[in-house]
């Protein structure tokens, strides 16, 4: 069992994952915004992996995973990045931020119950 | 959305920027189009070009419902005819094989075949990461930041 951070702003698909996740055993934190997130990593530091989708209403969620001004790390936390695309860069540069950002696998939308469950195993292995 | 506001990347103010700033700047940005050249530098008719190397890197790591074309469209940023030409190109080079798919019977699934896996295993873009990885992790990192910070202000 994995103890994920879901930062999801789409109610339905945060909605099927959650459901995908608690059905396999998995314990899952819902948030749909950056201040939210950082709030629950601060909270909760036995977090496994975070879930991260790049489009966030207005923010960029792979922000998340870049420096503070001063040169710390915000959050360590392995990640697995979901994107069906947004708004000014292709998937290709989305696909290459999320590398950057050193994400342990990229699910583009949509994507199967098996793909989600196998990059969780990836990213807890 | 604001992905131009990083926060790894101090900016300095227009009427602070020296000539020899300026003249440093286009160096590092002559680099890296020479980089990016040399990357592509097979020319040989049989060479892919780079969007078809873009093409087989998607199927090769997009999961299993979007390596469609419709999916390679949205990936590389491109109409679906485009998108539908340059996968064509790598299933006649028998990079990628095509079937049909078991959820939309209107639309194909493309998958790499063994020659398209052994090819990528050559991808151009693949040797620049090799050398970018000798970097330690802090400079790497670093040099991760301000690209994405670049790209970001090209694409607004």
């Amino acid at each position: 069992m994995a103890n994920l951070l879901l930062i999801e702003d789409d109610p339905a698909v945060a909605e099927s994952i959650i459901f995908v996740l608690e059905n396999n055993n998995h314990q899952a934190t819902h948030v749909s915004n950056l201040e939210q997130a950082t709030h629950s990593i601060h909270q909760d530091n036995h977090f496994d992996a975070a879930i991260v989708d790049v489009w966030l209403s207005g923010e960029d969620g792979l922000s998340l995973f870049q420096r503070n001004e001063d040169g710390s790390e915000k959050t360590n936390l392995p990640l697995i990045v979901i994107s069906g695309g947004g708004p000014g860069r292709t998937l290709e540069a989305v696909t290459a931020r999320a590398d950057a950002c050193g994400a342990v696998t990229v699910l583009y939308k949509p994507f199967s119950d098996e793909d989600l469950l196998g990059a969780i195993a990836k990213a807890i292995e | 959305m604001d992905l131009v506001q990083r926060q790894t990347i101090q900016p300095v103010a227009d009427s602070k920027i020296t000539d020899a700033t300026l003249v440093r700047a286009r160096g590092v940005a002559h680099l890296i189009e020479q980089v990016c050249r040399f990357a592509y530098e097979d020319r040989r008719p049989e060479a892919l070009h780079s969007v078809q190397w873009s093409a087989l890197r998607y199927f090769a790591r997009a999961n299993e419902q979007v390596r469609t074309v419709n999916g390679l469209a949205k990936y590389l940023g491109v109409t679906s005819a485009p998108a539908s030409r340059t996968a064509a190109s790598l299933v006649k080079r028998g990079l990628v094989d095509v079937r049909q798919s078991p959820r939309d019977a209107r639309s194909n699934i493309f998958t790499l075949t063994e020659a398209g896996v052994a090819l990528l295993e050559d991808d151009p873009i693949g040797k620049v990461a090799h050398l970018l990885a000798e970097m330690c992790e802090e400079d790497l990192k670093r040099l991760a930041a301000a690209l994405d910070n670049v790209h970001a202000k090209l694409l607004d």
